[in-house]
């Protein structure tokens, strides 16, 4: 009798708790993946007529569209750029940190700023410092006797540029994380380290990153599907300027979701088309999260 | 039971998700609709109202300079109109409004175009045929009626201006450089293309630059072309390019371009400098370029025409089918003010600069008469800019690729100036790479 009543509010009241948020992802979340899945099997600029091709954008994707790959190639090659550089200076940087005793909170708080810093400002004030006639950088190089270099109109030096973006943007969240990681290390272990003789930066290797690799993993794991995400930094950086171009210079900096954004939202919309490319981005960040995650936990094993 | 009551939450779920489906595509269809239908009389029966009522006509654009003022001027003479505008980027306008038109928002009453992109608006058909207001396309510049006309003859909107283009340049530049400042002696210096790479040696010399960007000067070649951008169902690119191209290749190589990216605050800031002679300068672009930039640069400037008289940008204005006939009728009282009325184009001139496209007007000299030839030490650019440059400047018509040939155009331009090696040939197969990439639709042939 008692197991019956359990049994019959184990089923009604978790449902009915769980209710609110299974109509909310419903609505908001599943119902509109699903309708852009529909999207991408339509030739629809948004509010024409809405007409079934079957998957005729994902052939054109693979076989027409050149820049689909380009902007698969940049959005790899600016991730790569500044990611990587980004979590070791976060590693490096929080444990420094960890020692730091008088001023560590200030120095905690200064260097996450620049993450809780709205995109415009940021691409405002990447476009002053790099500029090639009034950039503080270039005046910094030209006042010590060198050229001044077009970072910004330049398909070298744009990419590069975004990547530095990411790196001083980014680097204060890493540090967040590795400092809350490093608190959860035992001190003990640094003790034996240093009464066994192990110097800093051997502790460093040998202790802080095996004890910080779960916080690794869901770093690099994050970093990935956010670099394919990338979109506020490049845009930013090439779209206060009436004569801005898609894409940056020479196209360099068109990310796979500025490319979609191009398609969808552009004075030519495809919004059937766009949705194919978001398709292939979702399918695309969760293959490479699964086998990043593969990668990382296999040393574990 | 607990399977009865998930599968009540689940169809309860999809019962929402379908109602916001429903919801969507009927808006969705009732905009289609509305936008469809060029008749004006079929719409909202909830307009009419009694004629002591406030008329609230609403308006999405860039152009505060112009159309705040405007508004402003308009509701001190005609109480029983109010104005809701909202700012809008000049790149987002068409993005917002086919994401409006998509969602099946509410457009605005009012909506202006640019001219590169009247084509995609024609496209969107959401606007009004002004000539079902009364509009009489024979009292309007031919150009901006042409423009504004689509291929079933509807008048879409009306141009606010007429843009004729010079070549503005600093006076203490010039006669520094080229031992006059006069209008005149300049003119007959500089009376083709080559005459810029000729004489941009003496500014080299001299430690200046006789344009500021490479971009900019691209812009105005490509304004200035004579080269259709669409024939037919076929881009022009490499025609029109290599004569845009071609031009910017000779002033890069003679050295008197400047590498600044045009329309960005420090491109605008060599305004003020004493480094940059020459800016290629629409009439809108006196208030906007060289009045903002340049503030105690009065009486320091000169015009001069360019080789070839051409227009450069303007905006026309329409009206939205989705707006009640109460609306329309206003508006469209609005916009015959703005531009064919004596007190309103007379507003859009002290206020913004715009000379209207209402021939009486723009074939009046006293109407012309600008207010800010101080600027210009008191040269008559009223009667060179509305008189001869307007009369002889070629408008070719837009495509509804032009925002795509633009961005192309904006980018080789800039790479131009960043590899001083790259030739002609592999500008032009850059662009035309990047074209056939922005180029969506299959039925357009590039060229």
């Amino acid at each position: 009798m008692k197991n019956t009543r359990l049994s019959k509010y184990a089923g009604f009241w978790p449902t009915i708790f769980i209710a609110p948020f299974c109509i909310f992802f419903f609505v908001f979340n599943l119902y509109p993946i699903l309708y852009s899945v529909y999207m991408s099997f339509l030739d629809w600029n948004g509010y024409s007529e809405k007409k079934f091709i079957g998957i005729e954008n994902y052939v054109n994707i693979f076989t027409k569209d050149t820049t689909f790959w380009s902007s698969l190639f940049n959005t790899v090659k600016i991730g790569l750029l500044g990611f990587p550089i980004s979590i070791i200076l976060g590693l490096i940087f929080a444990s420094l940190l960890s020692r730091v005793v008088r001023g560590r909170r200030f120095l905690q708080t200064s260097n996450f700023l620049p993450y809780i810093t709205t995109p415009v400002a940021i691409g405002m004030m990447f476009t002053f410092l790099f500029e090639q006639h009034i950039g503080m950088v270039n005046r910094l190089i030209t006042a010590l006797g060198g050229e001044a270099v077009n970072f910004i109109g330049s398909k070298f030096w744009a990419p590069i540029v975004i990547a530095f973006m990411i790196i001083w943007k980014d680097t204060g969240y890493f540090i967040v994380m590795y400092l809350a990681g490093i608190t959860s290390i035992p001190e003990d272990i640094y003790e034996a380290a240093e009464i066994d003789g192990a110097s800093k930066v051997q502790t460093f290797f040998h202790i802080t990153v095996p004890l910080l690799k779960n916080v690794t993993v869901f770093l690099v794991i994050t970093s990935m599907i956010y670099a394919f995400q990338l979109f506020d930094e490049p845009n930013l950086l090439f779209t206060n300027q009436s004569s801005s171009t898609v894409g940056g210079p020479g196209q360099s900096c068109l990310t796979m979701v500025w490319n979609f954004y191009n398609q969808a939202f552009g004075p030519n919309p495809r919004m059937g088309y766009a949705s194919a490319l978001s398709c292939m981005l979702f399918l695309i960040i969760v293959a490479v999260s699964l086998v990043g995650m593969k990668v990382m936990n296999k040393e574990e094993d | 039971m607990r399977k009865k009551l998930i599968s009540a939450i689940l169809i309860t779920a999809l019962a929402a998700t379908s109602i916001v489906g429903c919801g969507g595509a009927s808006g969705s269809a009732a905009s289609s609709d509305s936008a469809g239908g060029s008749d004006a009389s079929a719409s909202n029966a909830e307009a009419t109202a009694d004629s002591g009522d406030v008329v609230t006509l609403t308006y999405w654009g860039w152009d505060s300079n112009y159309a705040w003022p405007m508004f402003e001027k308009y509701e001190e003479t005609h109480p029983n109109v109010h104005f809701e505008a909202t700012a809008v980027e000049w790149g987002d306008m068409l993005t917002k409004t086919q994401q409006a038109l998509a969602s099946g928002s509410e457009l605005p009453t009012i909506i202006p175009m640019d001219v590169a992109l009247i084509e995609n608006w024609k496209d969107m058909d959401i606007l009004e045929d002004l000539t079902d207001y009364g509009l009489d396309t024979s009292e309007y510049v031919d150009s901006a009626v042409e423009k504004c006309t689509t291929k079933d003859g509807k008048v879409i909107g009306m141009f606010t201006s007429v843009c004729p283009s010079g070549i503005a340049y600093k006076r203490d530049l010039a006669k520094e450089v080229f031992g006059t400042d006069d209008p005149e002696e300049l003119q007959k210096m500089f009376t083709s293309y080559d005459d810029y790479v000729k004489n941009g040696a003496k500014a080299k010399a001299a430690g200046k630059y006789m344009f500021h960007s490479g971009q900019a000067v691209a812009e105005w070649f490509y304004f200035a072309s004579d080269v259709e951008t669409q024939t037919g169902s076929t881009l022009n690119y490499t025609k029109k390019m290599t004569d845009v191209l071609s031009k910017v290749i000779a002033m890069r190589d003679a050295g008197v371009l400047d590498t600044y990216q045009n329309g960005t605050a420090e491109g605008n800031a060599t305004y003020a400098d004493d480094e940059h002679i020459f800016y290629p300068c629409p009439d809108w672009a006196i208030t906007y370029y060289i009045e903002t930039n340049d503030p105690d640069g009065k009486g320091n400037w000169g015009l001069i025409k360019a080789p070839v008289s051409y227009s450069h940008g303007g905006s026309a204005l329409g009206i939205t089918t989705s707006a009640t006939d109460e609306q329309k009728q206003a508006a469209y009282d609005f916009i015959h003010w703005a531009i064919a009325e004596q007190e309103g184009a007379e507003a859009g001139r002290d206020l913004a600069g715009f000379i209207t496209t209402y021939k009486k007007l723009t074939t009046d000299a006293n109407f012309t008469r600008r207010a800010d030839e101080d600027w210009f030490a008191g040269q008559d650019i009223s009667t060179l800019l509305y008189t001869e440059i307007a009369n002889e400047m070629a408008v070719v018509k837009s495509s509804p690729w032009e925002n795509s040939m633009v961005s192309v155009r904006n980018d080789v331009a800039q790479q131009l100036m960043d590899d001083k090696n790259m030739t002609l040939e592999d500008a032009l197969q850059i662009g035309l790479e990047e074209l056939q990439q922005l180029v969506t639709d299959d039925s357009i042939t590039i060229e």
